[in-house]
């Protein structure tokens, strides 16, 4: 699970438990004070039936009063008693239910369930139970009881009140819910946004960029710290590959000095008349393998180079058919040695963004490698187009080809497809990885097609100049 | 002639002079970029062969403080590397011209040639063998003032020899010169000869000299007996 959707998830829940708990207390103690309020509505009836007793003619003045006639009135349960337990009243309630005065719970407050006989206000004689709060209580007037009173009242209007309560409550908690999905969803998009934008630097430096930083915000928070770190991994990621660089670099060095050293040696004494001319001939074959060696030691720094994205290229607007026909120039005299015919077939001119001497590199080894892999009086065919925006060239031989279990390992470092031969045709394996290199610095790419006993055809693509 | 040589590989720095002595100028050998500077801010020299990487200052440093004292003396810098950058950077700090180790000795002294030819004081001796005159500057042959009309490519190798007389070339050295290290030199040595063939057929309308010897197994060399 994303850790968006988890935190969502958490921030949802620990609201809902809270806004649960709440909820249930707010029910609970609204209950109890709706029930408080209702047996303090109960004690001031009593008081008011007390209050209104007439000492003088010993009888209670209120029940005159239009109180106690009031319809209302007939919803309280009420008995009235004087001192000698003789009943003086009751209200319409008392003979439609069964509550009993339990002369023990006199002066107490108590809840009870009543049976009615018979319905109050219609005339189906279905038995029906309500609840009632009953409040007894003796009626006391200058310290001498004067009588007794029971007085209740129905529960229904404390339930109608807490249904409603209940209703708002469970309204209430569905609409918070859905504002707290909504807000926790906004809020961890907010508290994830700077990794999101972590992932999408960091995402962006690769070997090339290796010396771009991630931008830290806020250094003291966790994130900042977490950019520290990560800006830490890639100094020393960008250090390692220095130094290997850097190795490379010395690698190189050291070898060709010595390479320098011994070329001059022996070039000098190809001029020593007191050499036999049989020992010469084979300092000029040492000659060409120090020469080859150098040139495999630069190609392998070219490559290295490229490896840890140190090469360095030299961009400018060129025309590719120009270039293109300058190598094929250049290059005419080594097919002409093999009898081989070298045709033009179509040249647009077309401008890219290159490296000229890499471009130069690049078409060089492919019609090199054309040349020495086509038989004697062989032709190749090279033309130069342009498609929408990409600059076409190919290079199309009717030479020996390609097997095709081969094909996808040619551009690999120091593979040969013909083991036996190359090493007599002066290649070091690593032409064709030059070529798919050079290819790809120019964001371009490179096709082969190849049967054997009849040709191979290379398609190298260029994006055009803008 | 005098030629001082700031390379710390030291039996290069030998060869190198062995070599120039063998052709007639006097050398200097410097170890490291100090002595070097201190030599060259000293001394007087026609030429300076500095390597780029030395101990104690390195052959930009060294050049920029020779440019900086205004010792005009030209330069030849020997480098490893190869990139663009480095030859900017060389050619700005002052220098005349640079040579990519490992390099040819033919090639070094053809350049070394050219920069002393710059020179006034060496612009009196013309370059040629016999009859053979060549003009440097717009690079064309001559025998008895009658032009040899020479391609490009046979004009350098005929400017290779020349500048290398009485030393004999490889067919490598002579394809190095000519078209230099972006190719696939091997296959260019067998080119080689047909260049020379032309050359030769050109030189025989006009002259009866054998100028151009092949020497068997090993390459071509003028000879000019003294």
């Amino acid at each position: 699970m994303k850790i968006r959707t988890r935190l969502v998830l958490w921030y949802f829940f620990a609201s809902l438990v809270l806004l649960l708990i709440f909820s249930i207390g707010t029910y609970l103690g609204m209950r109890q004070l709706l029930l408080n309020s209702l047996d303090d509505e109960l004690n001031q009836m009593r008081d008011d039936i007390s209050s209104g007793f007439d000492s003088e003619t010993n009888s209670f003045d209120i029940l005159s009063h239009p109180f106690f006639v009031q319809t209302e009135l007939s919803n309280y349960y009420l008995i009235l008693y004087d001192n000698k337990n003789q009943q003086i009243f009751e209200s319409k309630v008392v003979s439609l239910t069964d509550i009993e005065l339990p002369i023990s719970k006199a002066d107490t407050n108590y809840t009870t369930t009543a049976k009615f006989k018979t319905d109050l206000s219609s005339k189906n004689s279905s038995v029906r139970y309500a609840k009632y709060r009953i409040a007894g209580s003796k009626l006391y007037s200058k310290g001498s009881v004067i009588g007794y009173v029971v007085i209740g009242q129905s529960f229904e209007k404390l339930y109608e009140s807490m249904d409603n309560l209940l209703s708002v409550l469970l309204i209430s908690i569905g609409i918070a819910t859905l504002i707290i999905l909504i807000l926790s969803y906004f809020l961890t998009e907010r508290s994830l946004k700077p990794i999101d934008r972590l992932i999408t630097q960091a995402r962006q430096i690769s070997r090339d960029n290796l010396n771009e930083r991630l931008d830290v915000v806020n250094p003291e928070d966790e994130i900042g710290k977490l950019t520290n770190v990560l800006n830490g991994l890639l100094i020393r990621l960008q250090d390692s590959f220095e130094k290997e660089q850097e190795f490379m670099a010395d690698a190189a060095h050291e070898l060709k000095t010595p390479l320098t050293v011994l070329r001059s040696h022996w070039e000098d004494e190809l001029s020593n008349k007191d050499l036999p001319v049989n020992f010469k001939e084979k300092l000029v074959k040492d000659i060409e393998i120090i020469t080859r060696l150098s040139k495999l030691i630069n190609n392998l720094l070219l490559l290295s180079n490229s490896e840890y994205g140190v090469l360095k290229v030299d961009f400018e607007n060129l025309d590719l058919s120009e270039l293109v026909k300058d190598v094929v120039d250049n290059t005419t005299v080594l097919a002409e040695l093999k009898n081989q015919t070298i045709n033009l077939v179509e040249l647009t001119p077309v401008f890219v963004e290159g490296d000229k001497a890499k471009l130069y590199q690049l078409f060089f080894n492919l019609l090199d490698n054309a040349i020495n892999y086509t038989h004697e009086k062989g032709n190749i065919n090279i033309s130069v187009k342009k498609e929408s925006h990409l600059a076409l060239v190919e290079i199309k031989d009717n030479g020996v080809g390609i097997p095709e279990k081969d094909l996808p390992h040619i551009f690999r470092r120091f593979y040969r497809v013909h083991k036996d031969r190359s090493q007599t045709l002066g290649g070091n394996g690593l032409g064709l990885a030059i070529v798919k290199l050079i290819t790809e610095i120019h964001s371009g790419e490179i096709q082969v097609e190849s049967q054997v006993g009849k040709g191979t055809s290379f398609t190298v693509k260029i994006p055009v100049a803008i | 002639m005098r030629i001082l040589i700031i390379e710390d590989e030291e039996s290069l720095a030998r060869n190198i002079s062995d070599i120039l002595v063998k052709e007639g100028y006097l050398t200097e050998i410097a170890s490291d970029g100090e002595q070097g500077l201190q030599k060259g801010l000293n001394q007087d020299f026609n030429l300076l062969i500095l390597d780029i990487l030395l101990p104690k200052l390195n052959g930009y440093e060294v050049l920029r403080e020779l440019r900086r004292n205004k010792i005009k003396t030209p330069v030849l810098i020997l480098t490893i590397k190869n990139s663009v950058d480095d030859r900017v950077n060389g050619l700005d700090s002052g220098a005349d011209d640079y040579l990519i180790k490992p390099f040819a000795i033919a090639e070094l002294l053809a350049r070394i040639r050219t920069l002393l030819r710059r020179n006034a004081e060496d612009k009196s001796s013309a370059l040629g063998a016999g009859e053979l005159v060549l003009d440097t500057t717009k690079r064309e042959a001559f025998i008895n003032n009658k032009s040899l009309n020479l391609t490009p490519k046979e004009y350098s190798i005929l400017e290779l020899l020349l500048y290398n007389k009485n030393r004999v070339l490889s067919r490598l050295s002579i394809a190095e010169y000519v078209w230099g290290d972006n190719f696939d030199l091997f296959n260019m040595t067998n080119f080689v000869d047909v260049h020379i063939k032309n050359i030769r057929k050109k030189l025989d309308e006009l002259s009866d000299e054998k100028l151009i010897k092949t020497v068997r197994g090993i390459g071509f060399m003028i000879e000019e007996l003294e």
